[in-house]
C-alpha cells in the first residue's frame, strides 16, 4: 500500500508526465532557448516587464471577451438590450464586462507607456529594426481594438464617437469617400457598422494581434533585450535567467496587475450608457476614449485635412525612425531626436489634458451598475489581495532562492538532466 | 553540503506554497466565470398567459402553437361532438421536442422519436416516459386564461378552476 502511494505522490506524477511527453516531443530546442536568453540588471530594469504586463493584458481580454461573446448580439435592435442583460441579469455580467472595459484601458496604457520607453531607449536600433515595426504594428492594432470595441455597446456615446471617428478619414481626396463606406459598411453607421465592427473587434484583430505579438515575442527571445542607448556594459550589474528568475519576477507584477484591474472593475464598474438613436441630436460635450483626445482636440483646432495629415506623416515617421536614426544604429546617442520626441510627448499630454479639462460627460454613463452589495465586493477584494500578496511573498521568496542556487553554481535540483547535459 | 540541503528544502516548500496559492486564485477566478458561463438563475415561465379571442379561435378538430413564455403550448380544439378546448405544454416528456396535433389520427404526434399522446395527454406509444403536462385554462370576457398552476388562473378568485369553458366564439 504504501509502495502504492508512493507512485501517486504529485512529484512522481509529475515527472512520469513530464517523461511521457518527452517520449513524444523533443522540446529540447525550445528548452535551450528559454534558458540561454537572460536579462540584463541595471538601473532601468524595470523596462523589460512592460511588455510582459501587456501580453498578460491582452490574454485577459481575449478571456473576457470570449466570455461577453456568450451573450453579446451585435445587431442594431439587440445589442445594447444584451449590453444592459450582461450587465444587470446575467450572474457575475457586471464584473466580466468591467474588466474587459478597464482592462481595455490599462492594455493602451500599458503598450503606449512600452512604445514611448522604447522609444526614448532607442531599442529600435540595429539589429532590432524588425522588432520595432511589428511593435508599432501591435500599437495600431490595439487602438483599431479599443476604437471596434467602443462601437458594440451601441450608446449614444459610442454611436456618435465611430461617427465621427469613421468620418475623419473622408476629408482625404480620392479614396476619402471610399474608406469611409468601407469602414462604415454602407453611407452611415448602421447595423452593418456594428456587425463589421464585431468581426473586426472579435475575429480579425485579435488574431492578427496573436500572430505579430508571436513573431514579435520570437524575435525578443532570439536577439534578446537591448540596453539603453549610453547605458556602458560594465552598468550591468547581473545577467539573470529569463527562465525562471525573470519569469517569475514577472509574475509578481502580472499578480499585482490582475489584482488592480479587478479591483477597478468592482469599484468603478462601467455603465450601461444610453441608446444610440440616430434621429437623436447629439449631446454636448461628446468625447472619445481617453487614448483618442488628442487626436480629437488637435482636429478641433486644424482644418480636417491638415489634421489628418499631419497625423498620418507623424504615425509614419514614429513607424520608420529606426531607418531615420542613422546615429542610434551606430549605438551614438542622437540628442536631437530626444528633443523632437520630448516635445512630441509634451504636444500630447497638453492637448490630452485640453481635451479632457473640455466640460463633457464621462466617457460612460452614470449608470452604475454593481452586481454585488458594496460590502460583499470589498471582503471580496480583501481576501483576493491577500491570496495575492501570499503569492507574491511566495515568489520573491522563490526568486532569492533560485538567485541563491545559481551563484553557488548548483544547479536546482528539478531541471531536466536533458537540458543540463545540453548546455555543457 | 548543508546550506545546500537547507536550499533545496525552501524551494520545495515554496513551490509547495505557490501551488495553493494559484489554486486558491484559479478558484476565485473560475467561481464568477463558471456562475457567468452557466447562467444558473431560474427563469420561471410567467404566472399565466392571456389570449385574445381570435389568438384561439380554432375549427374543431384542428391545434395550434402559441408561447407561453419561453414554452410552447399546444391548443387543441376537440372534434365534434366534444368541441372543447385543451393546452398542453407542447414540450415531449422525452427529449424536449415539440409536439403537435395530427388531426387524422386524433392525437399529438413527437416526430423526434415516434412518440404518441392521446388528448388527454396520456402517453399511447413510443419512449416518452411521462404524459404531456396539461394547462389549466378558463374563458373571462371572451379571453382565454392559461397558467400551469391552478392558483395562477385569477388571482381575485383561485377558486375558479379547470376548463370553465364558454362557447367558442364564432
Amino acid at each position: 500500500m504504501k509502495k502504492l502511494l508512493r507512485h501517486l505522490e504529485p512529484e512522481r506524477l509529475g515527472s512520469a508526465a513530464a517523461a511521457w511527453f518527452r517520449e513524444r516531443i523533443d522540446a529540447g530546442p525550445l528548452l535551450r532557448l528559454l534558458d540561454r536568453k537572460t536579462v540584463p540588471a541595471h538601473r532601468y530594469s524595470w523596462i523589460y516587464v512592460l511588455g510582459g504586463a501587456a501580453l498578460l493584458l491582452f490574454a485577459l481580454q481575449v478571456a473576457s471577451g470570449s466570455l461577453l461573446m456568450l451573450y453579446y448580439q451585435p445587431t442594431e435592435a439587440a445589442a445594447h438590450e444584451s449590453v444592459r442583460k450582461i450587465a444587470t441579469e446575467i450572474p457575475s455580467g457586471w464584473l466580466i464586462r468591467s474588466v474587459h472595459a478597464w482592462g481595455a484601458d490599462l492594455f493602451i496604457a500599458c503598450v503606449a507607456l512600452h512604445f514611448l520607453v522604447k522609444l526614448f531607449a532607442r531599442a529600435y536600433r540595429k539589429p532590432r529594426e524588425m522588432t520595432w515595426f511589428s511593435g508599432m504594428l501591435l500599437l495600431g492594432l490595439a487602438l483599431a481594438a479599443g476604437f471596434s470595441g467602443y462601437l458594440l455597446p451601441w450608446t449614444e456615446l459610442s454611436y456618435f464617437a465611430t461617427l465621427v471617428g469613421t468620418q475623419i478619414p473622408g476629408t482625404l481626396p480620392v479614396v476619402g469617400d471610399w474608406i469611409v463606406h468601407f469602414l462604415r459598411g454602407g453611407d452611415q453607421v448602421s447595423g452593418d457598422t456594428i456587425t463589421r465592427f464585431y468581426a473586426l473587434h472579435v475575429m480579425f484583430l485579435p488574431l492578427l494581434t496573436a500572430a505579430v505579438m508571436a513573431g514579435h515575442t520570437a524575435l525578443i527571445q532570439v536577439q534578446g533585450m537591448s540596453l539603453p542607448i549610453g547605458l556602458p556594459e560594465e552598468r550591468v550589474r547581473d545577467r539573470r535567467p529569463f527562465f525562471t528568475e525573470f519569469l517569475l519576477s514577472e509574475c509578481c507584477l502580472w499578480l499585482l496587475l490582475f489584482g488592480t484591474l479587478v479591483s477597478l472593475a468592482c469599484l468603478l464598474p462601467v455603465g450601461i450608457g444610453v441608446k444610440a438613436d440616430p434621429l437623436k441630436a447629439a449631446p454636448a460635450g461628446i468625447k472619445p476614449e481617453w487614448y483618442f483626445l488628442f487626436m480629437f482636440q488637435t482636429l478641433k483646432c486644424l482644418p480636417e485635412l491638415l489634421g489628418v495629415l499631419l497625423f498620418a506623416l507623424g504615425g509614419l515617421f514614429l513607424f520608420l525612425v529606426p531607418l531615420v536614426d542613422r546615429r542610434a544604429s551606430r549605438n551614438q546617442r542622437s540628442p536631437a531626436l530626444t528633443w523632437l520626441f520630448v516635445m512630441l510627448v509634451a504636444y500630447a499630454l497638453v492637448f490630452q489634458t485640453l481635451a479632457a479639462r473640455a466640460p463633457g460627460g464621462p466617457s460612460h454613463s452614470a449608470e452604475v451598475v454593481r452586481g454585488a452589495p458594496l460590502a460583499g465586493t470589498l471582503v471580496s477584494l480583501a481576501l483576493l489581495w491577500t491570496v495575492i500578496g501570499f503569492l507574491v511573498y511566495a515568489l520573491v521568496q522563490l526568486v532569492r532562492v533560485n538567485r541563491r542556487f545559481r551563484q553557488m553554481s548548483v544547479r536546482p535540483p528539478d531541471r531536466p538532466k536533458q537540458q543540463a547535459a545540453a548546455e555543457e | 553540503m548543508r546550506l545546500d540541503e537547507s536550499c533545496v528544502a525552501r524551494r520545495r516548500f515554496l513551490c509547495g506554497l505557490l501551488g495553493g496559492g494559484a489554486t486558491a486564485l484559479g478558484a476565485a477566478v473560475a467561481a464568477p466565470a463558471v456562475s457567468y458561463v452557466g447562467n444558473f438563475r431560474r427563469q420561471p415561465p410567467p404566472p399565466r398567459l392571456e389570449l385574445a379571442a381570435d389568438e384561439f379561435a380554432l375549427p374543431p378538430g384542428s391545434g395550434k402553437l402559441v408561447m407561453y413564455g419561453p414554452i410552447p403550448a399546444l391548443l387543441i380544439r376537440m372534434p365534434e361532438p366534444d368541441g372543447r378546448l385543451k393546452a398542453f405544454v407542447a414540450t415531449c416528456t422525452h427529449l424536449d421536442c415539440t409536439v403537435s396535433y395530427q388531426p387524422d389520427q386524433n392525437r399529438i404526434f413527437c416526430a423526434c422519436h415516434e412518440g404518441c399522446f392521446d388528448l388527454d395527454g396520456q402517453v399511447l406509444s413510443g419512449p416518452p416516459p411521462r404524459p404531456l403536462r396539461e394547462f389549466y385554462t378558463r374563458h373571462e370576457a371572451g379571453r382565454l386564461i392559461l397558467a400551469l398552476e391552478k392558483e395562477n388562473l385569477s388571482q381575485e378568485n383561485p377558486e375558479k378552476g379547470k376548463l370553465e369553458e364558454t362557447a367558442p366564439p364564432s
